[in-house]
């Protein structure tokens, strides 16, 4: 499984297929304001990126494939805290 | 050795067809329509029928439903088919066809089809 | 290029011309349903086949050709003209990127332009308007001159900086703009994925376009995204990524003047979604979705198939046949898994189905199953390397099929190779002679002739043979016609019925190729020249709709073409006017010459009867081109006219000309050649009976003044011709343009059958060759070109 669901977040690993994209978005629905760790991502499928755009879970680590990192940073105004 | 029938009226298809079922060690034999296709299937047998729907003369539902009724062949028959319409699904199996599957195919999908179809031991 | 690639060309070479066919034929039988039938087939499976390969621009056009016949059948659309025009363009592209193809084996993306507008316009036919949507959608994408404006996010910093980097380093900036379709990813594509593969992105924006994305209503599965970038790439590049989906995306080169202003500051702060409420459509369960292992999905599939085949009706005919079949597949799949213990259960509910003709207990087995085959897949999900094993390689019988297509490189080195061996036989009599003159054996000459006797049989046959092989219908040239006619006439506003026999008669394809040209030329003539514009038809009492007919037949070993319009003809009065105009005759010429005769002036170079240059018969290039191209092939070429009633051209050319039979002749010592079929006969002529008209001599032969030339002379040798013991000359009659030659020489031989190579290098300039030819004794003979010569 490319996501794991643990009870506080959401880990994602490798390529995330366009099969996650039901229990990612039973997931958030019943998870709202956790986050997601994308560190390991090599690469979301289009339709896991449009829920993750819908719901804005907090990102806690972008992923370090820069490539993608500076797609997703786009979309997630970078917290300041971090 | 298992024969595995290619009908198709495009040569090229045929062609296609040929390389990937050889390829596996399979020996492939043609028929460029319905009837010729059943002209074969009469006078030797098949493992499976590799069907294309629009053909001159006798189309692949026509074949198959011949097949079926004269009891030539009680191999299994797959439709390979450039229309992705329910109907056409429907018609298909309607015939008798035991697959339907929506061409072009990609060597490796068509030969796990062909190699399940046929029995061939997956383990 | 690969075998399947070849087989991909050559069979959509046959296919675009019977398609061409049956667009025009449907042109006056609109309403007839088995050309209909016929023409869609063809346009099907040449889809088809393209989709095989990656040539996304065919298949794209070809899938549009074929929505609008399909239209056409299901009454959603009529045939028309202009439709007709448009499928026959759409063939046409399809011919130039086989072109492409067959030279570079691929398809170049500067064509995905053409492609999108020739598939916008095939589906701009379909009037239905549920259809019309998607080609609006095409025509508009893509193209420069609608207005757009660059997003308003983009900060004024930003449009500075590209603005610099187009004016002052010449660096590309382009912008993307691409909306994905909402039912993308059934077909398997990733729009993001797509992007992330754009290079030098300056700018990027993802924006949520569905109207009705919210989360109580998200469908994962339909994409509502659009995406916009800047880049630094260049468009061709872009291009290259996009090219499966044109349609969807806008790929603009930008100049300066469109980043500007740059006075408005915006910052891009993210990209927002810009939400709206309405409802997105509910799709059905994907089950298209489930990417895992291929094996597994394919397991799934068939076993969802015999489900859905077994919830088919009962009642037909052929359902015991059908029950059987899916007791097979059935077992094999389970055989292919290793539950050969399920077997016994599938033949017992086959038996039982069997028994009452009824699908439910093989139904009620597989609900039984389906669990058990459930627990399978996750065991092959585990086993994430198998692979079916299949049995060896094929060594049994392949049947091929009964007509073979060979490349044409090949029946021409089997051509060149007989006509070696025709060349080696020859060189037998030769030995013959030595055996006898310098080693005294006249049986080893006797026997040697013999076998020659033999071998020159089964060259012969061998010859005719592979001249057989290499014979071709003329069809594969008059095919052409009815469009060419089609469009010319439709140009020229005349009404054309076109007519044509004996298409099936054959020839060598040298000579069927080499008949295209002076052929088009004719009927572009007859068209341009002959047919009369429907009122002016009318005006003579003719019917509106003129009348060219194309023949072709065999007589002897030359076919024969002749082309017949029912127009004006031509005007012998005018025709010898025009030539004593422009010199080609003088007064004395123009006065005894006969109609034919003054007709067939039309074939002399530099005469063209047209009043004016005209679009289609080109700018004054005459018959006279038709003349030399059918000469070039030893043919021949008349004219007949009626005036004001049509105008016959007859064509005469031989079946082959790769042998060729010349008759070897001497002169100041040395040999030549000249071709057989110009000599008419050889006589000896004394040299008394050679007179001298009008200071050229001449000879009365068979009651006929033949006009006599020396060879040497025409040669610029300065030897006299020789006289043989008897006093006389060796005269070569030959026939130039129908009209009889005498041709002195020193001396006839024998004749030979030569393979004629056309002279190369410095000396292809001299037309007084036709070509040289490797005789039995390996020496050159260069055999001599009476037209040019004399």
């Amino acid at each position: 499984m490319a996501i794991d669901y643990r009870n506080e977040c959401a880990v994602f690993s490798d390529v995330v297929g366009v099969e996650e994209a039901d229990g990612l978005l039973e997931w958030l629905e019943i998870n709202p304001g956790k986050p997601v760790v994308l560190e390991k991502c090599q690469h979301l499928h289009t339709a896991i990126l449009q829920v993750l755009m819908m719901f804005k879970p907090p990102v806690s680590v972008f992923p370090a494939n820069e490539e993608l990192c500076n797609w997703l940073t786009e979309l997630w105004p970078q917290n300041p805290g971090e | 050795m298992k024969r595995i029938l290619i009908v198709d009226d495009a040569a090229t298809v045929r062609l296609y067809h040929r390389n990937i079922i050889e390829s596996a060690g399979f020996v492939a034999d043609e028929a460029i329509n319905g009837i010729e296709a059943l002209e074969k299937a009469l006078s030797m047998p098949f493992d499976l029928f590799l069907v294309d729907i629009n053909m001159p003369k006798l189309d692949g539902y026509g074949f198959i439903k011949e097949l079926r009724s004269q009891d030539i062949a009680q191999a299994p028959a797959m439709i390979v088919s450039t229309e992705a319409k329910e109907s056409d699904r429907d018609k298909a199996y309607m015939a008798g066809a035991n697959l339907y599957i929506i061409k072009p195919t990609k060597p490796q999908e068509l030969l796990t089809y062909i190699g399940l179809l046929l029995g061939e031991e997956a383990a | 290029m690969t075998p399947l690639l070849e087989q991909f060309i050559s069979e959509s070479r046959d296919f675009l011309p019977e398609i061409n066919e049956k667009l025009m034929r449907l042109e006056t039988e609109a309403g007839n349903a088995q050309v209909m039938n016929e023409l869609f087939r063809l346009v099907h499976t040449l889809k088809g086949n393209s989709g095989l390969f990656d040539f996304p621009e065919m298949t794209r056009v070809l899938h549009a050709c074929e929505d609008l016949l399909d239209a056409v059948r299901d009454n959603r659309a009529s045939y028309s003209e202009s439709m007709a025009d448009c499928l026959l363009e759409a063939m046409d592209f399809s011919g130039m990127l086989l072109d492409e193809i067959e030279s570079s084996e691929k398809i170049d993306s500067k064509h995905a332009r053409m492609s999108v507008e020739l598939t916008a316009s095939l589906l701009h036919l379909i009037e239905s308007k549920q259809e019309s949507n998607k080609a609006v959608g095409l025509a508009q994408k893509n193209d420069r001159s609608t207005i757009f404006k660059l997003p308003n996010e983009l900060d004024s910093d930003l449009r500075k900086r590209l603005y610099c980097a187009i004016v002052n380093d010449s660096l590309p900036v382009v912008y993307i703009e691409y909306a994905p379709e909402s039912e993308c990813f059934f077909k398997g594509e990733d729009p993001f994925f797509q992007v992330r593969q754009i290079p030098e992105i300056v700018w990027r924006s993802i924006q949520v376009t569905s109207p009705d994305f919210d989360i109580k209503h998200i469908d994962p599965y339909q994409c509502g995204l659009k995406f916009r970038i800047l880049c630094r790439a260049e468009a061709s590049e872009l291009q290259e990524l996009f090219r499966y989906t044109p349609e969807q995306v806008k790929i603009i080169s930008l100049t300066p003047e469109d980043l500007l202003p740059f006075d408005r500051i915006k910052f891009p702060e993210g990209i927002q979604a810009e939400r709206t409420d309405q409802t997105l459509d509910e799709l059905g369960e994907g089950e298209v979705l489930a990417l895992t292992e291929e094996q597994t999905i394919a397991l799934r599939e068939i076993l969802c198939a015999q489900r859905d085949v077994l919830a088919q009706a009962d009642d037909v005919p052929w359902l015991k046949g059908r029950l059987r079949s899916v007791a097979v597949a059935l077992t094999a799949i389970h055989r292919a898994l290793g539950r050969i213990d399920s077997i016994p259960m599938i033949e017992a509910a086959l038996n039982d189905a069997l028994a009452h003709e009824t699908s439910a207990p093989l139904q009620e087995w597989l609900e039984k199953h389906a669990p058990e085959t459930a627990l399978i897949s996750t065991a092959l999900e585990e086993n994430a390397d198998f692979e079916p094993k299949f049995g060896r390689r094929a060594e049994d019988v392949i049947c091929g099929p009964k007509t073979l297509k060979v490349d044409q490189e090949k029946i021409d080195r089997l051509m060149a190779l007989i006509g070696e061996m025709v060349v080696a036989k020859n060189s037998l009599p030769y030995l013959a002679l030595r055996a006898e003159n310098q080693f005294g054996s006249r049986e080893l000459a006797r026997e040697i002739k013999t076998e020659y006797a033999v071998i020159n049989r089964i060259a012969e046959e061998m010859q005719d043979a592979i001249m057989q092989v290499r014979m071709l219908p003329v069809s594969f040239i008059f095919q052409r016609f009815p469009r060419l006619v089609r469009d010319i006439s439709k140009r020229l506003g005349k009404q054309v019925t076109l007519v044509m026999e004996g298409e099936n008669t054959e020839a060598d394809k040298n000579i069927v190729e080499a008949l295209a040209d002076p052929l088009i030329h004719i009927i572009r003539n007859s068209l341009d020249h002959g047919i009369e514009k429907p009122d002016a038809r009318e005006a003579s009492g003719k019917s509106k709709a003129g009348r060219l007919t194309i023949r072709a037949g065999q007589e002897s070993d030359r076919v024969v073409i002749e082309i017949t319009d029912d127009g004006r003809g031509v005007d012998p009065e005018i025709v010898k006017r025009k030539a004593y105009e422009k010199g080609l005759i003088d007064e004395i010429e123009r006065e005894r010459m006969s109609d034919r005769e003054a007709v067939n002036l039309v074939f002399a170079a530099g005469f063209s009867t047209a009043a004016k240059v005209s679009e289609i018969s080109g700018r004054g290039v005459g018959m006279d081109v038709v003349r030399n191209a059918v000469e070039k092939v030893n043919g021949t070429v008349v004219m007949e006219s009626d005036n004001g009633k049509g105008t016959r051209v007859l064509l005469s050319l031989p079946l082959s000309m790769a042998v060729t039979n010349v008759m070897i002749i001497e002169s100041n010592n040395q040999i030549f050649g000249v071709p057989m079929d110009t000599v008419v006969e050889t006589v000896r002529v004394s040299e008394s009976a050679i007179r001298v008209i009008k200071k050229r001599q001449a000879a009365v032969l068979r009651g006929r003044i033949v006009p006599l030339l020396s060879l040497n002379r025409l040669l610029g040798i300065g030897t006299r011709q020789r006289l043989d013991d008897d006093n006389k000359y060796a005269a070569l009659v030959v026939r130039i343009r129908g009209e009889q030659v005498g041709v002195l020489v020193d001396n006839f031989h024998e004749t030979v059958d030569i393979i004629l190579k056309p002279v190369n290098g410095i000396l292809s300039g001299l037309n007084a060759y036709a070509g040289s030819a490797l005789l039995g004794d390996g020496s050159v003979l260069m055999v001599l070109n009476p037209k040019e010569l004399v």
